[in-house]
């Protein structure tokens, strides 16, 4: 319940904040969903960028942070009643819509529907993190290093210690004031952001019922939802593409320059999310290019649009991309390092996710994510809704509103980069709110079919929302216990996180000043130890050339700090079979000599198997000797 | 233009006519398909798909 309470404040706050800093940003005057998405999103870039001032100041503790935050909503509220706003949004929420829906049938199923997604995903949201490989290995586990530390620093031997982390400044927030539940819940606070951002933005050239279903849609998404309830990144990342993207066209549409400099903001905030965000830079700068143009000389000068666009990217993502280039020489570390000259990353790739790369497979995409999402999903529930599918075809004729090319170009930049990169589905989430725009097209045209295929229709979208919904309720069931209490935290992770059942064990025996070195496991969020990951730390040291083939590996590592050795073996086939498969010669030779030779390393702990993906596995603590 | 504009932008009213055209006909047997599709995928690992791990 603190969670909730804490994502119910940083709500109110961002969009407190954002209301404040909007007045000069272009978001006057325009219609109140909208103020309020776009407030909303500009509030929540200014809370990330609190939280890494504070970071960054070395004043990362409850204390600082919640006074920070305090004082924050406090001068925004201020600032926002001394403009009369407060007193204007009091009289409109006693005019809001909200009793309406329930004397409209038409607006009870789609309410009902999305209120059953938020406090479904909200649940699962609210149990600790488990069986979220991302997250355990480093959306969290670098947040909890900047706890322990109290402050913002560059992880040692760390493959996403540059990446862009607007998200894990949140997430840090949420460590620090609550626990990985609350970091959880911005992604979710994003979701509703997104789909209020639909809603808002498919009203432009759709009719309001059109515009409230491709809100609930993108909610009612099982890939949706499901990541809604983790702290990784990619629903925050749909959230600053689409809005960037939405401020834009609706900044061209209603000559506002204020509001360019607001969308460029959202655009950086989405580079600083994932490196892919950097699409919602480029796509709608050379699309508004265009769209002035043929606006002609009244839209007034387009490279004054462009550098508004551009420095809001700028202001919010610039940060990130700097520092990587300043302390690594590549801006988009640890990608693209080829270009940089530096090392290849260490990377674990799935090689039995995606499609042949060819024309056949390209075009028929947008069937393939649907129908075949176990070809693009790594068993996070990565799904789309068939009603994008069924709607798509209706939103390629007729009438088409203005943002319409901005919205195709978008995912079809999405669409190619994901094509032909990782074709991870939840990497492809930040085309999805634009697919949901293009169904309140297809809802519309809907509207003016006969009555027996309009009723057919709408009952097919229904029942495949509503399947999907029941599918999220079933998967719920499975974590009421821990979030209500009934079981033990512990025992739920026991259960669900192998990585849980280690860190326990080392929690709980090697002394507070052990280091360890840990082989094939990456999920090294609930140690409560400093630990490295080999496969980095061989990366940067290449030890074996310090050490020598015939050498001592122990010593070597002890003089480097660490103390015990853990190695996940992902086999029946034991440590010789781990070993076999994570380490190339000569550096397996070198550790078969210390583990398996007994040269300098002993066994302090073997784990009953437990199982991980329906594989068993089972772990090994290793003691380095002292020399 | 907002919450409150005018009619004109609500997008089409619903239609009154009972009798479909052939292209809502040829709409129809796409959403048969996809429907067929999506619910054929949904086999037994699917739903652990959907369901999440």
């Amino acid at each position: 319940m603190t969670a909730v309470a804490w994502i119910v404040f940083f709500s109110a706050l961002a969009v407190s904040m954002g209301w404040a800093l909007g007045r000069r940003l272009g978001l006057s005057g325009l219609a109140p969903a909208q103020q309020v998405v776009f407030a909303g999103g500009l509030g929540i870039v200014a809370e990330s960028y609190a939280v890494l001032a504070l970071g960054v100041l070395g004043c990362l503790r409850p204390l600082p942070l919640t006074a920070v935050l305090a004082a924050l909503f406090a001068l925004s509220l201020w600032l926002n009643a001394r403009s009369g706003a407060l007193a204007g949004a009091a009289s409109a929420l006693k005019k809001a819509p909200a009793a309406r829906v329930w004397r409209d049938p038409a607006l009870i199923l789609p309410v009902l529907l999305a209120a059953a997604v938020l406090v479904f995903s909200l649940l699962i949201a609210l149990a600790p993190p488990a069986q979220q490989s991302d997250a355990l290995c480093y959306h969290l586990e670098l947040p909890k290093q900047y706890v322990r530390a109290g402050r913002f620093f560059t992880v040692p031997y760390s493959p996403n210690a540059y990446m862009p982390f607007f998200m894990e400044m949140l997430f840090t927030a949420g460590l620090l004031l609550q626990g990985p539940q609350l970091a959880a819940l911005f992604q979710w606070m994003l979701g509703v952001l997104t789909a209020a951002g639909v809603f808002a933005l498919a009203r432009r050239g759709g009719s309001r019922p059109a515009a409230l279903f491709a809100g609930v849609l993108f909610l009612a998404t099982p890939g949706i939802f499901n990541n809604m309830s983790t702290a990784y990144v990619d629903v925050a990342l749909a959230c600053f593409t689409f809005l960037a993207a939405g401020a834009l066209a609706l900044a061209i549409e209603e000559m506002r320059k204020g509001l360019a400099l607001t969308a460029g903001v959202f655009a950086g905030a989405a580079a600083a999310i994932k490196l892919t965000g950097l699409v919602a830079v480029a796509v709608p700068a050379l699309w508004g290019l265009a769209a002035l143009r043929r606006r002609g000389p009244k839209a007034g000068n387009p490279a004054g649009w462009l550098l508004l666009f551009l420095g809001g990217a700028v202001l919010s993502g610039g940060f990130w991309y700097a520092r990587a280039a300043a302390a690594t020489g590549n801006p988009f570390y640890p990608y693209l390092n080829e270009l940089f000259g530096l090392p290849l990353a260490s990377k674990i790739r799935h090689s039995d996710i995606g499609t042949p790369l060819n024309l056949f497979f390209f075009v028929s995409l947008p069937w393939n994510v649907v129908v075949v999402p176990k070809w693009f999903d790594p068993g996070m529930g990565e799904r789309l809704s068939a009603v994008y599918l069924g709607l798509l075809p209706l939103a390629l004729w007729g009438a088409k509103p203005r943002w319409f090319s901005l919205a195709v170009l978008m995912m079809a930049a999405h669409a190619t980069l994901w094509f032909f990169g990782n074709q991870t589905l939840r990497l492809l989430f930040a085309a999805v709110p634009f697919w949901a725009c293009l169904a309140a097209l297809g809802f519309d045209r809907v509207r003016s079919f006969s009555a027996p295929v309009r009723t057919f229709a709408i009952t097919w979208c229904a029942f495949f929302m509503l399947f999907d919904t029941a599918a999220l309720a079933y998967r719920a069931k499975g974590f009421a216990p821990v979030v209500t209490g009934a079981q033990e935290e512990r025992a739920f992770l026991s259960s669900r996180e192998p990585s849980f059942q280690a860190a326990q064990w080392i929690n709980s025996n090697l002394p507070a000043s052990a280091k360890v070195l840990s082989i094939w496991e990456r999920n090294l969020f609930y140690l409560a130890r400093p630990a490295v990951r080999e496969d980095q730390f061989r990366l940067e040291e290449k030890y074996v050339q310090a050490i020598g083939e015939s050498g001592a590996l122990a010593p070597f590592l002890r003089r480097q700090g660490f103390t015990h050795v853990l190695l996940r073996a992902p086999s029946r086939q034991g440590v010789a079979g781990a070993l076999g498969e994570w380490f190339d010669a000569p550096y397996r030779a070198l550790w078969e000599e210390a583990l398996l030779g007994g040269k300098g390393a002993t066994l302090a702990h073997e784990s009953p198997p437990v199982s991980q993906w329906g594989e068993p596995v089972r772990y090994f603590v290793f003691r380095l000797e002292p020399s | 233009m907002g919450l409150d504009e005018p009619a004109r932008a609500r997008g089409p009213h619903m239609s009154k006519r009972k009798r479909p055209t052939f292209t809502e006909f040829a709409w129809v047997a796409w959403l048969l398909a996809v429907g067929v599709c999506y619910a054929a995928s949904v086999y037994v690992p699917e739903v652990r798909g959907v369901l999440g791990r």
